[in-house]
Order: structure tokens, then C-alpha cells, then sequence
């Protein structure tokens, strides 16, 4: 595979190939059984280097399953299973259970529709947050953030607001790394502040920083359950051609449904 | 305040695990193991088999997520489908091992509810992530790191230029590309040519 197969290869798999470029891409990819097979070589390949943090990954919520007693169900042998199944006190337990989550689930169903819309704001929030990694655009924000980068980039994410906030708040992409930390440290009315602050700051819709501030201020709206100003915020998203976050906000305002 | 969990729901747990998310992954190993582990233990396997099966399962599975090999269907469960990649997956560790063991034991997770047939599609990726892991550790200090900076660290070729003293991010993507034709070499799989 030459550089420049694999340098295209690397853009489409981080989705980075510009729209046109991706299309004509992708006509290859249906044509050309040579260009099918080299792709597939290449994803088994990058695959087995990232999977080596995955396993990393698993490794430790297996520990810290294990440490919880999560794991440690004896599991069932067709014995245990017969002799479980002739115990008629587990039925009985398992009829309270049901009656308490018939109850459980009329309660869920008579709450009034205002806490329903916020439990849907707060589920879409966890469906599509994932803090800031993916980054691979280059960027223009200032040196002196490299110590919070790198906090943050570790998941370090109080050590890399102490390190914003010794900073000066006028530094470029300032706004907006202080708003995404404080949106992984669960502050969500501080992100909110410093996101909307960022959108100010840059008010440029084609500044990467910019594109970026919307989407994790819709997302912190979500988690503050304001969901109408969300919406506003991923419609105007949606608005811009080209911005990376297009696809995502329309798949959410979707999960959000009608208003 | 909501009692359901929000991994109930297949679309967020299918879109959390491709965002990468800690929770999801959390939720999804712990729901695999128990759906599996009684079935390994009755096929002869022990803990350590179920952990294996496990792991490389969900490993399988985000290949598959990342990569389109599984697309989304609304009336399909992921576990259903995690499920069929581990009893696969078993499948293969048993007949590596050669155990002897009661057919019987089989029919306690049997193929007649699952939708899938992935086993033709499936890849094992457990010996040659073995195979790079330990290819990894051999090659140059500069290599490995900036494998680590773009592949684990997420870092951006920018970055990645500044920390390891290359002149520009073109420069740094040559050397990454040098440096995993390298680990290929290592690796013993087919070369890349420029």
C-alpha cells in the first residue's frame, strides 16, 4: 500500500475525506475488489493495534467487576437449574418482583410529561457525549494549554481545569477547553458558561473551535435538561454545510423527536 | 428521575459502544458474562475461559460496529448478536484445545433464536494483536510513542510533531507510516509498498 493510499485510508476511516471525496471514495470501494481488499487489510491492521487498549480496557472492568462480586454468580449447571427451578419460594420472590416493577412501571408511565422530556434530554446526553479525544484537525489554540491537553486527554479532568483556570480566560480556545472540562467534571451550568462564552469568542462558524463549542453546548444543554435551547442549538448546526458534527446532531434531534 | 437503565435501550448502548464509552462497555461485559459464562462452565471451560471468550468477543464486536460489518436493525438485540460472536468464539477455543465434552452441554444456548450467522464474518484478532503488542515493545523509542500518541492517545499529527521534534505534520505522517510499515515487517504480514 503507497502513502498516499494510506494516508486516504486513514482520513475515511476518521471521517475527516471532505463529502465529494468520501462519495467517490466509497464508488471505489464498490468497484474495485483491489481497493476492498486493501481497505480490509488496513482496518484488521488498525484494529489490532487500537484493540490493544481495548483489551487494556476490559481488563480493568473485569477487575473492577471482580472487586464488586459482579462476576462471582455461580453459574448455572443443569443441576443447579433443575433444583432452583423446584424452590417455590423464588417463584414467590419472583412474583413480588413483578408486582413491584408493574408498579414501578405504572408510576413511570403516570409522571407528568415535563420529567419524561428531561429523562429522554438525559438519555440522549449519555447516548452521544463522549469527551474531546477524536480531535484530529489541526489546531490553532495556544501552546501554554498543552499541560490541561494532556490532563485532559488522560481523563484527568480536575487537574486539567486547575491547569485552564492558572491561564488567562482571553487565550485562544480558552472558553472552550475550560467548558468541555467542566462538562467531564459534571459541572454542567459552568460548561454552559464557558461554551456560550466560546460561541462569543469565535463567532466564525467555519472556526473549527467554534463548531466544536456548539456541539458540547448542546450536549450540556441536554444534560441540564434544557432541552428546546439543544434543539436551537444543533438546528443551527445542521444549518452549516460541512460541519463535522452535522451528521450526529441530526441523529439526535431525531432521538429527541417532535417537540 | 428515571429507574431504567439507559443500556435498555439497544440504539443508546449500540451508539455508546461506538462512541467509546466506558459505561457502556462496563454494562455490556457485565450482561455477556453472565449470559455466557453458565454455558462455558457446562462446556468445560473455567473462569479464565469465560474472561478470554469475553474480551475478544467485544473486541470482534467493535471491529464490527467501527467498520459497518454490523448494521444497525431495530428489531435485532446487540446481545443477541455479542452473544452469537462468543459462543462462536467458544466454538473455536474448544476445538484448539481439543476438551472433550458432552455434546448435550450444547443445547443450553443453541442457534434456533439467533438471527445472525457470523462466523463466516468474524475475525479473530487475538493472536495478532498478541503478535503487534509484542512487536511493539521491540521497535525504536519514536516509533512506539508516536503509534501510542495517534493510535491510544488520540493526539493529532500536529501534536504528535511538536512532542516528538519532527518539522511539520506532514513530516509526522511519513514517520508514522514508516513506522507501522516497519511493525508490519515485524509483524510477518505482506508489505506496504510506497
Amino acid at each position: 500500500m503507497t502513502y498516499d493510499r494510506f494516508e486516504q485510508f486513514e482520513a475515511y476511516t476518521a471521517n475527516t475525506l471532505p463529502p465529494d471525496q468520501r462519495e467517490e471514495f466509497e464508488q471505489e470501494i464498490n468497484q474495485n475488489p483491489v481497493t476492498r481488499a486493501e481497505l480490509s487489510d488496513y482496518q484488521q491492521f488498525r484494529h489490532s493495534i487500537e484493540s490493544i487498549q481495548l483489551k487494556h480496557t476490559l481488563e480493568t472492568i473485569h477487575t473492577r467487576l471482580d472487586r464488586q462480586g459482579a462476576l462471582t454468580e455461580a453459574p448455572p449447571s443443569p443441576v443447579v437449574v433443575r433444583a432452583r427451578q423446584r424452590f417455590r419460594p423464588s417463584w414467590a420472590i419472583a412474583g413480588l418482583v413483578v408486582l413491584l416493577l408493574a408498579g414501578v412501571g405504572w408510576y413511570w408511565w403516570s409522571w407528568p410529561s415535563e420529567t419524561e422530556s428531561a429523562t429522554l434530554a438525559e438519555q440522549t446526553f449519555v447516548a452521544y457525549y463522549q469527551p474531546e479525544t477524536q480531535a484530529r484537525t489541526q489546531t490553532t489554540c495556544a501552546r501554554d494549554l498543552a499541560p490541561g491537553l494532556q490532563a485532559y486527554r488522560a481523563k484527568n479532568y480536575q487537574a486539567a481545569l486547575d491547569a485552564f483556570e492558572k491561564l488567562p480566560i482571553e487565550l485562544a480556545c480558552m472558553p472552550y477547553y475550560r467548558g468541555i472540562t467542566h462538562l467531564a467534571l459534571n459541572h454542567t451550568n459552568e460548561a454552559i458558561t464557558e461554551l456560550e462564552r466560546a460561541l462569543t469568542y469565535y463567532p466564525d462558524k467555519t472556526d473549527l473551535t467554534h463548531q466544536k463549542a456548539g456541539w458540547y453546548l448542546a450536549l450540556a444543554y441536554l444534560k441540564a435538561n434544557r432541552t428546546a435551547e439543544a434543539r436551537t442549538r444543533l438546528k443551527a448546526i445542521l444549518q452549516q454545510k460541512d460541519h463535522p458534527y452535522g451528521t450526529v446532531s441530526e441523529k439526535v434531534l431525531a432521538d429527541l423527536g417532535n417537540e | 428521575m428515571s429507574v431504567f437503565h439507559p443500556f435498555y435501550n439497544q440504539r443508546i448502548l449500540y451508539q455508546s459502544l461506538l462512541a467509546g464509552q466506558d459505561a457502556a462497555f462496563e454494562y455490556l461485559y457485565k450482561l455477556l458474562y453472565h449470559r455466557i459464562s453458565g454455558y462455558i462452565f457446562a462446556t468445560g471451560g473455567n473462569p479464565t475461559d469465560t474472561k478470554t471468550v469475553v474480551h475478544e468477543s467485544i473486541i470482534t464486536l467493535v471491529f464490527n460496529l467501527h467498520y459497518q460489518k454490523y448494521a444497525w436493525q431495530e428489531e435485532a438485540e446487540l446481545m443477541t448478536y455479542v452473544t452469537s460472536i462468543a459462543r462462536n468464539k467458544w466454538s473455536e477455543m474448544r476445538r484448539q484445545v481439543a476438551r472433550q465434552v458432552p455434546i448435550e452441554a450444547d443445547d443450553q444456548l443453541n442457534n434456533a433464536d439467533n438471527p445472525y450467522q457470523t462466523a463466516a464474518d468474524e475475525q479473530d484478532f487475538e493472536q495478532r494483536r498478541l503478535a503487534v503488542e509484542k512487536n511493539l515493545a521491540l521497535m525504536g523509542d519514536k516509533c512506539r510513542r508516536c503509534i501510542d500518541l495517534f493510535y491510544f492517545q488520540q493526539k493529532t499529527m500536529h501534536e504528535i510533531a511538536a512532542l516528538l521534534g519532527w518539522a511539520s505534520d506532514d513530516v509526522a505522517k511519513k514517520e508514522k507510516y514508516r513506522c507501522l510499515k516497519k511493525l508490519r515487517q515485524l509483524v510477518g504480514l505482506s508489505n506496504w509498498n510506497d
